[in-house]
């Protein structure tokens, strides 16, 4: 497999099993991002399309499991607080925590599979639109759209203040 | 919006525009398929049956005609999505924009991927002023999409506060990497399913 292939996944295996909830999801969107917008890091080359077939289409296909597999513990924990808020947050429930816990129902609306598509689709597209324009905006724009039915607008805000830092990286 | 040079600045005889636009469609055909770095001029060459020395007359070397081909490619781009966007005002018929794009996309089961959007990822570390080209074509597209969320607000679908060129921006970006997906896996799937995902995003916020 590509060097940069293998390297990318090494991160996202070890970045993307410590995302459980939706903080930990905009820690990694900020990280991945950081990582794309940056010219030569391993992510940006492994994103531009090349004829490598194969090994492309395997790195895309373990990136989407993970990256679904992430999706689905965040969808466990917001459906698992949706639930303690209901009940007042009086007896308040760490399911998820437990590794032998039953899964709660998925939160409706949320396919952690295809959504994963569109994250993967986000970062490849958003990414090569970012790069032609040297404008980070695009690659933000396509990664809202795809993260906003697990991501609040308040989490939006926050990351306002990391933008800036990533518009003069691109002018490089 | 012209990139392409002319080379010596004379005016162009009818055969000699038609054996230009023959090149330039020839070395579209085979830059779409193989890439610009892949494509020579000796292939366009022998693919327009043109001699060498009347290429060179036409163009001053490989920056020049490739983006005569950026100028050919991104007309036809915004014409079809100008035809296909122009009058769209419901969810129905940015759906129905969705299925021709997949449709088109299948009949290859998307080995090539958007012939606007390979021609970005091939410039866009190469040549300024044929990237700043694609940069504005692709300004143009969003702002076709973007016309089409104005429309959906101005009717009521979408909320006034919904920011459209931000989701036009959005949804462009589900769409090229929905291509690059394809390409990778030879198949149309994960284009349908990233554009259908942004749609209903999209469509979600009419009933926040």
């Amino acid at each position: 497999m590509n060097a940069h292939f293998a390297v990318v996944l090494d991160r996202e295996r070890a970045r993307l099993s410590a995302v459980t909830d939706v903080a930990g999801l905009v820690r990694w969107r900020q990280r991945v991002v950081e990582e794309l917008l940056t010219p030569r890091s391993p992510y940006s080359l492994a994103l531009r399309h090349r004829d490598d077939g194969e090994a492309r289409a395997e790195f895309v296909s373990e990136w989407q499991e993970l990256i679904a597999a992430a999706i689905a513990r965040v969808q466990r924990k917001i459906e698992a607080e949706a639930r303690d808020r209901a009940a007042g947050g009086s007896a308040r429930r760490h399911a998820d925590d437990r590794p032998n816990a039953p899964c709660p129902p998925p939160t409706p609306g949320i396919d952690p599979e295809r959504t994963a598509v569109l994250i993967l689709a986000a970062l490849h597209g958003g990414g090569a639109l970012s790069r032609l324009k040297r404008d980070p905006c695009a690659l933000d724009a396509a990664l809202d759209l795809a993260l906003a039915p697990l991501i609040s607008p308040r989490h939006d805000e926050d990351e306002d203040a990391e933008r800036a830092g990533t518009l003069s990286s691109m002018d490089a | 919006m012209t990139t392409t040079d002319s080379p010596k600045g004379r005016r162009l005889t009818a055969r000699g525009a038609r054996t230009r636009a023959r090149i330039v469609a020839t070395a579209a055909d085979l830059m779409y398929v193989r890439g610009i770095a892949a494509t020579t001029l000796d292939d366009v060459v022998v693919a327009t049956g043109v001699s060498k020395s009347q290429l060179y007359h036409h163009f001053s070397g490989k920056d020049a005609l490739v983006r005569a081909v950026i100028d050919l490619v991104g007309d036809r781009i915004i014409q079809r999505e100008r035809d296909a966007l122009g009058t769209v005002s419901t969810m129905a018929g940015l759906r129905r924009w969705r299925d021709a794009l997949v449709q088109n996309n299948a009949l290859r089961h998307g080995a090539y991927g958007c012939a606007l959007g390979s021609l970005a990822a091939e410039v866009s570390d190469h040549d300024e002023v044929a990237r700043l080209a694609v940069a504005r074509l692709f300004a143009e597209w969003e702002g076709l999409l973007a016309a089409v969320l104005r429309r959906l607000q101005d009717t009521g679908v979408l909320p006034a506060e919904a920011s459209v060129d931000q989701l036009a921006t959005g949804l462009m970006g589900a769409l090229q990497g929905g291509y690059m997906l394809a390409q990778t896996v030879r198949d149309v799937a994960p284009m349908a399913t990233s554009v259908d995902m942004a749609l209903a995003h999209i469509e979600s916020l009419s009933t926040r």
